[in-house]
């Protein structure tokens, strides 16, 4: 699995971070970065339920890997269970996968190679999560994935349970 | 500040396109486009026949996307049909939308 060094993923992470959270002040998201732990949470208010929505993405070996997305209990890093894991809705397959996985190529949890619980074994390992080919959701950058999840949530009738 | 015109990603007017009003019959429209990736909005004009897709297409290639399904949503959180031209999505002129992806999730 290619590793990067932390160095290059900062550099990374620096360069695409403007705009990542230029966009999260238009759209009412709340961002914070740790670059010395290269985590990333991003937290917003479910539309439908008006409930916290909370996402933390662990960015070592970013770009070469895609980020670990996690949906985690708001305020923690938990993982979220049902009562704080948006529902899937809306026109088409979502990305709230019922396995509790954000099922989308620029997920690293998102492949079963990585994660039991991923859904994907058909998309190669997540080295090869930019050139995933097909109708699924693209984004490579962070503000990229930021907007995605903003779609699906759009259309997310609620929680879970 | 550039304006794009359609089609032709680079071409830049000058600000006072920006400025005048168009004509209601006028087969174009101004739009401001954000994308993820920069601070920074661009101005674009697009045909209103055209549709969502194509003019996401442009807006897109200006901001260096490669591949994917663009398209436009709305202040209001309305994600764009893409096969609908820009008129029938009632995109308005100075609208200000933002560029994401169509692409499905599972």
């Amino acid at each position: 699995m290619s590793v990067l060094p932390p160095s290059a993923v900062r550099a990374i992470i620096q360069n695409e971070w403007p705009g990542a959270q230029a966009w999260a002040e238009r759209n009412g998201w709340t961002v914070d970065l740790d670059l010395d732990e290269l985590r990333l949470r991003a937290s917003t208010e479910h539309p439908a339920v008006r409930r916290p929505v909370e996402f933390v993405a662990y960015l070592g070996g970013y770009r070469a890997l895609p980020p670990a997305w996690h949906v985690v209990v708001p305020g923690t890093d938990r993982d979220a269970g049902k009562d704080d894991f948006p529902q899937p809705g809306g026109p088409g397959p979502s990305i709230f996968h019922g396995n509790l996985v954000l099922c989308a190529p620029w997920n690293r949890l998102a492949y079963k190679s990585v994660n039991p619980n991923g859904p994907h074994d058909d998309w190669g390992g997540p080295e090869g999560w930019l050139s995933v080919s097909g109708e699924h959701t693209r984004a490579h950058t962070l503000g990229d994935m930021l907007a995605a999840i903003d779609v699906f949530l759009q259309s997310s009738p609620g929680m879970m349970a | 500040m550039a304006v794009t015109a359609e089609g032709a990603p680079g071409d830049e007017l000058v600000a006072s396109d920006l400025e005048e009003e168009l004509p209601e019959d006028s087969p174009f429209l101004r739009g401001k486009v954000f994308s993820p990736r920069v601070p920074d909005g661009e101005w674009f004009r697009f045909r209103k026949d055209q549709t969502v897709g194509s003019a996401a297409q442009v807006a897109a290639t200006k901001f260096g996307y490669e591949g994917g399904s663009p398209t436009f949503e709305t202040k209001n959180k309305v994600v764009l049909d893409r096969n609908l031209t820009l008129a029938a999505a009632g995109v308005h002129d100075r609208e200000v939308l933002e560029l994401v992806d169509a692409g499905t999730g599972v």
